[in-house]
């Protein structure tokens, strides 16, 4: 790491919101001179300034290769993963470096992200299968198995659900939601995303059961199409796209509450 | 318990806050002037049924410097409206739908929707001038 | 101190520890999990694999061949009991990920497709594009959200076992976010807490990855084993080391030096392939070890590529197409664009091997438990013997699945008989291990971690590389050890309880200094070369009289490691040449 750093006195400031609750109030923000190195991501920047000025700064990270989803933070104002972020794109003018936008500081750039991982749970995502939906009868027909012993999934059928299956949690979806910071009840874009993902896929069965969560007024009816969302998202995963294709279903389906009980009944 | 995590507050002018938001709420502003507008021709139905008079005076006040700058304002962001809504559209029909036709059919379908629409009523409107 | 009562406690929920959770919750419901990681389930390194999972589907294939390349590629030094249990259990976890929601790749008639990989035959690898690790740690995760018996403790830092009566009977943890001590008492303890690539500089392994499991084992009795096979992959990106997975290589990718020969038909691995038309085995399709040597060797040559980050060679994608390359490969090419800023599609692809995964580790039996009873060991942190001295690639996913679900289920066995001890005495181990906890929060010395972990990946690149020569290696333990002495004298700056990391990287420091140690101890006395392990100063040879064994560390009663060897298991694959490309072909033959 500190072997990178070419013999030049080139530098660059980085501007940190630090926050110790044990010993400070409020947050506030820490200014950092570090050498400017050319290839360095911001995450190689921050582990220069743990390992050789503060120890003390926290934040989070692991894989370094934008698919763990740990190291989302906001910065100059735009939530991205730290990991895929370089000094180039910024130098010489500084970076100013906020934890994750709409969740509570833990400390420094670490969030709490207990709340995000209960709505995760919340949208039931697994396959619930013919034998699993207690609520109402399949209906869908349960793919039939291959040789193989899998169930039959054609490349479209694949196709249909995999881009909500790329979500990493990075969260930064929950960042750009201004709806989130309004409604913190919000179920909000990655999870309801998620939700979206297996009521799509062809092998589940479990629709009827994700309703209630997805439907509700902290479901997709909370989200305004504000979009940004989508676009901070690292990996294509639409999740706008997800809550408002649910808001169709939802609103057709409510629709035909009226015109065919049966039918609409959900 | 040494925890003490920090809710930041939500400022009363988030939407002010980021360039996403502004456009956001540009694009949702069209819906009061369009509001506006409408009763602004609302207005105009009722002065044509109460006579010459009134509807010129309607008229009138439709070539005030001020009228026209509300009527070019509407219409600049009835198109910001229309093309978002055009851009947004795919992302809202069912994934079975999106994945088999693409987005931009979809998107140009409606835009073109639009144009078809407009063309229409501009040469009825045009129609009914000369007859 | 809070104390949490469970049955079977699981430390660490990558791919691992989520299938040895389910397996136990689904054995018995009734039984309590607790799942401690040290991050969000999601963040485990399982994430990052990228090639695929190795499973037998192909009517032309068989489990005899899964077994044949498995055992020869990892030079024979594998348990093979442990590898006919692993190959005949694969696809049967493959299936039941599939079940459970797996988007692994389709082919047109809707079946499940497989790729080429490494040192593998044929074509039987699982991949869901080259984002399977993620997939099958998301699936996973998420399915483990169906059971409520599993209790999930996410950032809880485990420091260490709880041994009573000659058993693990629990751990202790710090709960992240508040510094918290906790207690957690059970009556089996299963340790998945994956590898130790972060004890070398460049690496394709997460922050998360430094032997945590593999060190608190050791202190607590038990025995890693084969801890001197150090896995390089041989194509990382220069500079972060970022993974270019093997799967490159198995959709057809090829390896060029600066002349833009492909040098690997020199290495016992040709005659060269066509372009584009892969065969198993040969050329780019060699296993890891091979190819990494081969790319050592032509370094020494000069013919490697001089970039701003250091000697590379050409990873070629272009005649793949850009199609199959979105469909195929999309997290490679993008990495490749973010990373180096090459776009694979036009350009070929600077990459370098880089560390990436620990073959030893915990020294584990067919049904996971290890010499501390009550403790099982799974995934990259155990040692069964699946892997010998070199793991083929797409064989660790699997043994994620296949033995995880072995570790849980052996768990809530030995669970059923077991009896816990007296709450009193466990608590007062529980107390000694706190105050080690505290003790190391305000350690005051004068050493800075930072910098004897600099010191320590720099040391361990230096001296235990791809190729190894007894006198450095010597200078490696010497070295390690010094750093072991320093430590001691280690300052934790940051006293604060709250989110404390720096506290959190000492006690991951002190772990992999330990497993750098073991490391380097194994190298040293294993006069040959074997797999991964490959010599320069008379022992290039392998030696299958003296060294057809595992190695074994222990700590003797001072704490020192100490060395001993033990047979291995060979039952019906008597060890020969291992020889791949036209060679092997020609052995087939005879």
């Amino acid at each position: 790491m500190t072997d990178m750093i070419k013999t030049n006195d080139r530098t660059i400031t980085l501007e940190i919101l630090r926050y110790n609750p044990e010993s400070d109030e409020a947050p506030t923000f820490g200014t950092f001179e570090i050498p400017y190195v050319e290839d360095w991501s911001l995450l190689d920047a921050l582990e220069y300034i743990k390992d050789e000025m503060d120890s003390s700064l926290s934040y989070r990270w692991s894989c370094r290769m934008a698919v763990c989803g740990s190291c989302g933070m906001v910065i100059n104002g735009k939530p991205q993963l730290g990991c895929e972020t370089f000094l180039r794109s910024y130098y010489p003018e500084k970076m100013r470096i906020e934890p994750l936008a709409n969740f509570p500081i833990e400390r420094d750039l670490v969030v709490d992200s207990s709340d995000f991982i209960k709505k995760l749970e919340s949208v039931k995502p697994y396959i619930i299968d013919a034998v699993d939906a207690t609520k109402a009868a399949p209906k869908k027909k349960q793919p039939e198995k291959t040789s193989t012993g899998v169930y039959k999934q054609k490349p479209a059928e694949l196709g249909l659900y995999k881009q909500f299956s790329m979500c990493i949690n990075c969260m930064l979806c929950y960042s750009a939601c201004p709806q989130m910071g309004l409604n913190p009840l919000f179920t909000g874009p990655a999870a309801l995303a998620l939700g979206h993902r297996y009521n799509l896929d062809n092998r589940d069965q479990g629709a009827d059961e994700r309703t209630e969560v997805i439907q509700d007024k902290n479901g997709v009816w909370s989200c305004t199409f504000v979009g940004y969302c989508s676009e901070v998202c690292p990996k294509n995963v639409d999740p706008a796209a997800a809550i408002n294709q649910n808001k169709a279903q939802g609103a057709q389906d409510w629709a035909l509450s009226f015109l065919m009980p049966r039918k609409g009944d959900k | 318990m040494s925890r003490r995590p920090y809710v930041r507050p939500m400022p009363g002018n988030w939407f002010m806050k980021h360039p996403a938001y502004r456009f956001y709420m540009l694009r949702e502003s069209s819906c009061v002037f369009n509001l506006l507008y409408c009763i602004n021709l609302l207005n105009g139905l009722f002065k044509l049924a109460a006579g010459p008079d009134a509807w010129n005076a309607w008229m009138t006040m439709q070539g005030n410097p001020l009228m026209v700058v509300f009527a070019l304002v509407t219409l600049g962001l009835t198109l910001i409206h229309t093309i978002t809504f055009a851009n947004m559209a795919p992302r809202v029909a069912p994934q079975q739908v999106r994945k088999a036709v693409g987005d931009m059919p979809i998107r140009n379908g409606l835009l073109g929707g639009v144009v078809v629409v407009n063309i229409v009523i501009i040469a009825l409107a045009a129609m009914g001038g000369t007859a | 101190m809070q104390v949490v009562k469970a049955d079977i406690i699981v430390v660490g929920a990558g791919g691992a520890g989520l299938r040895a959770a389910i397996a136990a919750a689904e054995k018995n419901p009734n039984l309590d999990i607790a799942l401690i990681s040290k991050v969000y389930p999601m963040r485990s390194h399982t994430v990052a694999a990228e090639g695929g999972s190795a499973g037998v589907v192909q009517s032309h294939d068989s489990l005899e061949n899964h077994f044949i390349d498995t055992v020869a590629g990892g030079d024979w030094l594998c348990d093979q009991d442990v590898v006919d249990y692993f190959v005949a259990n694969s696809t049967e976890e493959m299936i039941q990920l599939e079940h459970w929601g797996c988007p692994w790749s389709r082919k047109d008639d809707g079946d499940v497709n497989v790729r080429a990989f490494g040192g593998m035959k044929i074509e039987r690898t699982w991949f869901a594009a080259d984002k399977s690790g993620f997939h099958m740690l998301h699936t996973l995760f998420q399915t483990s959200i169906k059971y409520p018996n599993i209790k999930r403790y996410d950032e809880f830092y485990t420091t260490d076992l709880i041994i009573e009566d000659g058993r693990a009977q629990g751990v202790t943890a710090i709960q992240i976010n508040s510094g918290a001590p906790h207690t957690f008492l059970g009556k089996a303890v299963v340790f998945a807490t994956g590898g130790s690539g972060r004890t070398f500089r460049f690496n394709t392994n997460g922050a998360i990855v430094t032997g945590d499991g593999h060190a608190m084992a050791l202190r607590a009795g038990a025995t890693l084993r084969d801890m001197e096979f150090v896995q390089y992959h041989p194509t990382g990106l220069p500079g972060s080391g970022v993974l270019m997975t093997e799967g490159c290589r198995g959709e057809g990718g090829i390896l060029l030096n600066k002349d833009g020969y492909r040098y690997l038909q020199d290495y016992g691995l040709g005659p060269e392939t066509p372009v584009g038309q892969p065969k198993n085995k040969h050329m780019e399709l060699g296993p890891r070890d091979k190819l990494s040597q081969a790319f050592w060797q032509e370094q020494r040559k000069g013919r490697t590529i001089e970039t701003p980050l250091g000697d590379a060679v050409h990873l070629d994608l272009r005649h793949l197409g850009e199609k199959k390359l979105m469909e195929r490969l999309p997290l490679i090419c993008s990495l490749a664009k973010n990373y180096m800023g090459v776009d694979p599609v036009h350009q070929p692809v600077p990459v370098r091997p880089a560390v990436h995964y620990t073959m030893g580790g915990i020294r584990a039996n067919l049904d996971c438990s290890t010499s501390i009873p009550g403790l099982f060991a799974v995934g990259e942190c155990a040692s069964n013997g699946m892997h010998g001295a070199n793991r083929l690639g797409s064989n660790s996913l699997a043994e994620t699945v296949v033995f995880g679900k072995v570790a849980g289920e052996s768990a809530i066995e030995f669970a059923r008989h077991a009896t816990q001890s007296d709450q009193t005495r466990l608590l007062d181990h529980a107390n000694a291990n706190l105050d080690r906890i505290e003790k190391m929060r305000n350690a005051n010395g004068t050493e800075k971690a930072s910098h004897i972990r600099h010191d320590m990946v720099k040391t361990m690149e230096t001296t235990l590389g791809i190729y190894r020569i007894g006198e450095e290696m010597q200078e490696g333990v010497d070295k390690i050890t010094e750093l072991r002495e320093r430590f001691k004298n280690v300052k934790v700056e940051d006293k604060s309880k709250v989110f404390n990391t720096e506290l959190l990287q000492a006690f991951e420091l002190e772990s992999s200094l330990t497993v750098a140690q073991g490391m380097a101890i194994g190298a040293l006395n294993r006069k040959e070369s074997r797999g991964a392990h490959q010599r320069l100063d008379g022992f290039e040879k392998r030696d299958d009289e003296n060294f057809l064994k595992h190695s074994l560390i222990t700590l003797n009663d001072k704490g020192e490691a100490t060395l001993s060897y033990e047979d291995v298991n060979v039952t019906r694959f008597q060890p020969a040449a291992r020889t791949y490309g036209a060679a092997a072909e020609k052995g087939e033959q005879k």
